[in-house]
Formats: structure tokens, sequence, C-alpha cells
């Protein structure tokens, strides 16, 4: 224990204290908390992948509705557990004392999602209306999330929401023809993430679940930078798209520093540079061989400038802190 | 010695301690408060993203710079690759990177921050491009030691844990060329001589990790633990020594024929990883516990592959279900803690912040601002002006 002797040298601490922890040192617990966790995990994932093959291989004997029995009956009993066992709800964070509470929780939404998946696999029951398909597990998704306090099923839910917009605000045929380069597309799912965006900004206002605002805004991000990333690459709006680009950069990078959060620091600089790289090369033409070096210049210096940024940005952006 | 400021590996190897005492409440607050205050590290060391977003722009950094330069005189002035000046560019290159390499840790305090690690390996990568021009008409052996001084070097300044693994790999390939050279005794010895020599590396290793001289390169030397375990097992494997047997030594093995001594390896096989756990837990070794939980699948994996029953989804769905029946009944025991092993989490630094009073924050951003002052004076002339002038701490 050299750093115990040396605080006891430097008189910080008594000899008393510096006995004390020294018997906490030898006699400390070894714990084997994340070995067990990660083990379970892993067990789980064997398990079902496992079951699952099983099911599928012997699709013939079993029957369909068998199976959907079966997951029926999983899923009620997951939800039953959930139920019983959950806590009051409350705006701030809960953390719910069982380490299987929230594996529990998410199995059920999880066979929830896979039975409405496999009555319109196997049944077509909503016919070509997948949105609603999609529609009914995102809303039970978000219902959980909120009644159990669970960020996974968060994420599963705002996903189901962006699935569900981009089929249904796109019309069926543009699906059917493989044209992703649509506009319509790239605005769908830019209104998706300016909802999401604000919603997490007004339920961070309101102090509802404030630390669902992570999950909210990572996905907000994620689709507000591709799809105006797409809009600038691939439509004629340029001048629109990059101005658009650059206040949803500019709100991130606002967003970051009042977190103190890195990695949407990170995602608005890189998303940013990609934007911004490629009206350089598109907008400024020069001849093949002087650009060719330019374009390598501008590279080396900007990367360059980036890394000065991100050492210095404290105090760039002038946070005391 | 060491590249990085010594009092601040020091000072940061106290404060963590400390935190983990305060969390048990061993320290009052206002130790605490002295601790951060006078122990302060003026590194900049980043987290995990920022890290590798530096680490990824440092190299295309790097690499536009080196693409400029290759451009012009392979492209342009149409040098040939395989030349005295191309070994020369890229030791220029090489040189180039630890300057700025010790230039960003001196000026700039980076401490594992991306910037330093790309440098550092993009200055043996250069190295390395280097050598293998050289020899290229040689073997791997002459290789391998040609680049070890280059190696232990970067080691002795920097202490990083990924050379130190390119190390002690690049050390057990020497040991094994060299044993190849004896011929047919290699055949039968190898196992035995690698685990031999991993066997002496491990204990070596745990005596030479608690000396005082060797802190800083404390964790580089657990890299050299760690491997020492992995390759005394892979040394003992029935699957590697089969094929290793195969590829090395020629030798030919039709359906159904064994290599020599195949039961003692089949124990070897099985029984490693679970006296891994094994010791892991009561020598309440982490490193041992780890190795020992992820070369299980390693051993079960062996054995299927020699003996499959043809129904891979039993055996995963058995397998899930094993792990689940263990550690459900291990959380359950362990809830209350038996032979000193519990399932409560360790205090990190983590539950430090959490448990954390507001109090704290002012002692760390006073510290900071401490630390801070020495840098900034040495700025000077630097490109960007902007970044100290608002600086009047």
């Amino acid at each position: 224990m050299k750093e115990l002797t040396q605080l006891n040298i430097d008189g910080v601490l008594s000899d008393v204290q510096t006995a004390a922890i020294n018997e906490y040192e030898k006699n400390k617990l070894f714990s084997v908390h994340w070995e067990l966790r990660t083990m379970l995990y892993i067990g789980i994932l064997l398990f079902t992948t496992g079951i699952g093959t099983l099911i599928y291989l012997n699709i013939d004997t079993i029957g369909h509705q068998a199976i959907l029995m079966l997951i029926a009956a999983l899923c009620i009993g997951a939800f039953y557990y959930g139920y019983k066992n959950k806590l009051p709800y409350a705006n701030e964070e809960t953390k719910h004392p069982s380490p299987f509470f929230d594996y529990l929780v998410l199995l059920g939404c999880l066979l929830f999602g896979i039975f409405i998946a496999y009555l319109q696999a196997q049944y077509n029951v909503f016919g070509l209306h997948y949105g609603i398909a999609i529609l009914f597990p995102t809303i039970l998704f978000f219902i959980c999330a909120y009644a159990f306090d669970h960020k996974g099923i968060l994420s599963l839910g705002i996903t189901g929401l962006a699935a569900w917009a981009g089929l249904s605000i796109t019309p069926l045929h543009l699906l059917q023809n493989n044209n992703f380069s649509d506009i319509s597309i790239i605005f769908s799912y830019i209104s998706i993430g300016l909802l999401i965006g604000g919603f997490a900004m007004y339920s961070d206002k309101k102090c509802i679940k404030k630390h669902f605002g992570f999950s909210y805004n990572n996905f907000a991000a994620n689709i507000l930078f591709i799809a105006t990333l797409a809009a600038l690459i691939d439509q004629p709006y340029k001048l629109i798209s990059f101005l658009f680009l650059t206040s949803i950069g500019f709100y991130y990078i606002k967003y970051a520093i009042a977190r103190h959060s890195f990695l949407f620091l990170l995602l608005s600089i890189v998303y940013s540079y990609i934007g911004l790289t490629y009206c350089v090369f598109s907008f400024i033409r020069l001849p093949d061989e002087i650009g060719f070096f330019c374009g390598l210049f501008y590279v080396a210096a900007s990367c360059v400038g980036i890394i000065l940024f991100f050492i210095n940005y404290k105090k760039i952006l002038r946070i005391e802190k | 010695m060491i590249a990085y400021d010594p009092s601040f590996l020091r000072n940061s190897s106290i404060v963590k301690k400390s935190k983990q005492w305060f969390g048990k409440q061993l320290i009052s607050l206002e130790q605490m408060n002295i601790i951060l205050k006078n122990y302060t590290t003026g590194f900049y060391s980043s987290n995990l993203f920022i890290k590798t977003g530096l680490f990824v722009f440092t190299l295309i950094a790097i690499l536009a710079v080196f693409g400029f330069y290759s451009l012009l005189f392979y492209g342009l002035l149409n040098m040939p690759y395989k030349s005295g000046f191309s070994v020369f560019i890229f030791l220029l290159f090489s040189g180039g990177c630890v300057f700025l390499l010790e230039y960003v840790i001196k000026n700039k305090k980076v401490y594992r921050a991306g910037v330093d690690e790309c440098l550092l390996y993009m200055s043996l990568g250069y190295v390395f491009n280097a050598i293998g021009i050289v020899s290229s008409s040689e073997d791997a052996l002459v290789c391998c030691i040609r680049a070890l001084p280059f190696l232990i070097a970067a080691i002795v300044r920097y202490a990083d844990r990924f050379v130190t693994l390119v190390l002690a790999v690049c050390l057990y390939a020497i040991f094994f060329l060299l044993f190849l050279k004896l011929g047919e005794v290699a055949k039968i010895i190898m196992p035995f001589a690698l685990m031999t020599l991993s066997i002496t590396v491990y204990f070596w290793a745990i005596k030479q990790k608690q000396k005082e001289h060797f802190f800083y390169w404390k964790k580089c030397i657990e890299v050299f633990e760690c491997l020492a375990l992995i390759v005394f097992y892979l040394a003992g494997n029935y699957f590697v020594i089969r094929e290793a047997s195969i590829a090395f030594f020629n030798m030919r093995l039709n359906d159904g024929e064994n290599i020599p001594l195949a039961f003692v390896f089949y124990i070897f096989t099985a029984i490693i990883p679970l006296l891994y756990v094994y010791f892991g837990l009561k020598k309440k070794n982490k490193m041992l516990l780890w190795t020992g939980l992820l070369l299980i699948p390693a051993a079960v994996l062996t054995f299927k592959y020699y003996y499959s029953l043809g129904h891979p989804e039993i055996t995963i769905t058995l397998a899930g279900l094993v792990l689940i029946i263990v550690s459900y009944t291990c959380i359950r025991i362990l809830k209350t803690p038996k032979y000193g092993i519990t399932f409560e989490e360790e205090p990190d630094e983590d539950n430090f912040l959490k448990s954390n009073t507001e109090a704290l924050v002012i002692a760390q951003t006073f510290g900071r601002q401490n630390a801070e002052t020495p840098s900034e004076t040495q700025f000077g002339g630097g490109g960007f002006g902007g970044a100290g002038s608002g600086g009047n701490f």
C-alpha cells in the first residue's frame, strides 16, 4: 500500500486511520458482481438462441399455434411478474432492488414484439398495414418504459416509432421500388428527429424522467444528422440543408456542454465535419493534381484543428470548470 | 525514463485509491477535499468517446501528411518502393511522430488521450515498415529480433499496454522460432517448453509487479502476466497442439489417428480453466478469474470440435441453461458474502461520483485550476492564441 504510506507520511491520514484502512484492504470482500451478471446475460442469450433454433428446426411437429401460445404464456408471465413487483411511478429515476427485474421486464417486451411479428408473418393479421403492426408494440414499449423505468425498453420504443414513421409516412410503392433517396423519407426522418428531440427538451424542462433524455437525444441527434447529411449530399437543396446542419450542430454542442456529455460533443463535431468537408470538396473545384494536394492538406490541417479543439475546448468555449 | 510526469502518475493513483476509501467512508469529507486539492493530476485525459475521436483524427492527419509525401515521391517522381530512400522516409516519419509525441506530452500534458497512443503506434508502425523493407529477404525471426529494441524503448518511455502486448507476443515468437531450430526434439518438447516458459514469466511478473521501481510499468507487467496465463493454456490445449503439429512439424495425421500423449493434453484442456477460476476465487485475483472464465468456452469448443453430436442447437440451449442455473444460484448464495466473496458491487469511481456530495465539486474545480496554471504559461506563441487569452485564473 504505497498510496496509503504516502498519505500517512504527508500527514493527511492519522496513524489510526491508516491502520483501519490497512485492515479494510486486507479483509476486503472480493466482488464477483459483474462476472455473475455477465454470465447470467450470456446464459439467457444462448438459451433463447438455442430454443429459437430448436423451434425453427422442429416447426413441422410443434405447429404454429402451440408456439404462439407458448410465447403468449411466457409474455403474460413476465408482465405479471413485472406488474406485481413494480415500484410506484415517480418522475425521478427509480432503481429496482432485484437484479432480475430488469431482465424479466425486457424479456416480456421482446416476447410481445416477437408475438406480433409472428402473427403478421404467419397469418398476415394486419394485411398490408405494416404501420399498425409496428405501432402496437411501440405503444406498449413506451408505456412499459415509463412504468418500469427501463432505458432498454425505451430504446426499443424509439426504434419502433422511427420504423413506424418510415413505413406509414412513406407511400408503399416507394419502398417497393427501393427508392430510399426520396425527399419524403428524409423529411419524415427529420420530423421524427425533431419530435423526439423536442419531447426530450420538454420532459427535461418539466422534470419528467430526466435520465431518459440521453436515450431520446442520442437517437434524435443521430437521425437528424444522418437525414440532413443525406439531404445535403443527395438533394438539390444544398444551402438550406447546410444551414440546418449547422444549427443542429450548434444545438447539440450546446447540449453537450450543458450536460458535460463527451458523446454528444463527439457526435456533433464528427457529423458537422463530414458535412463541411463535403461542402469544401464539392464547391471548390481545382484542377486534378493541385486539387488532390490541396485536399490532402485540407484533411491534415482540419484534423489537427479538431484535435486542438478537443484538447482545448474548455478554454475555447469559455467553460470554467 | 518515463515521459509522463511521474508525480502526476503517483498522485492519480493516490486519488483513485482515496476515492474508493471515501466511498467506503474510511476517510472523511475534509480529508478527501485535501487529497483532491493537494494531489492534483494536470493531465489532459478524456473519456472513451473523445479518446476514440482523437485517435481517429490523429490517424487521419498523419496519414494525410504521409499521403502527401508518398504521392510526391512515389507518384510524381517514380521512386521505387523497396529502396533505401523508402526506409529513410519511414524513419523520418517515425522520428516526426516521436517528436510530436514528446511535444504533446510535455506541453499539452496529454495522458492516454488518444493522441499520444496514436502517435506512438504510428511511429512504431513506420519503424516496422522500415524493418520489413530492410529484412525482406530474411525470415520472421530476424524481423522479430530487429523490432525488439524499438519495442523495449517505447515501453520504457511510454509504458503503453498495447505495445507491451506486441513485445510479449514478439518474445514468445522468438522463443518459438529459436526452439524450432532444434528439429526433431522440438516436436515433442515444444508444449512443455512453452508451458515452463509461461510459468516462469507468470511468477516473474507477480514478483516484479510489487517492486517499487516498476511502479509506472505495473500495468505493462500485468500484460505479461495475463499473456503467460493464456499461452500456458494454449500450449496444453489439444486443438492447438494438433493443428500446430500439422502446420509446423509436418506431422501427418489420418482420421482417427491421435497425437502422442493425447490423453495428457485432453486433461490439460479441460482442467486448466477450472483451476484458473478456482485459484482466482481463492486468491481473490480478478485476472486469473477472468482468464479462466473466458477459457472455459475454449475448452468446451475444443471437445465439441472432435466429439460433436451434430446438434449445435441442443448444445447452445444446454450451455445457456447451465449458465443461467449456475449464475442464478451463485447470485442467490453470494447475496450474503461467503469465503470473502460477495455479489455486492465494488466501490469504484462511478459509485464515488454517484454517492458524492456537491461539496467535492468545489474542491475539484479548485484543484484543477491549480494544475492548469503552469501549462498555460508554456503555450507561448502557439498557433491558437484565442485559446489561452481568456485564462487568468
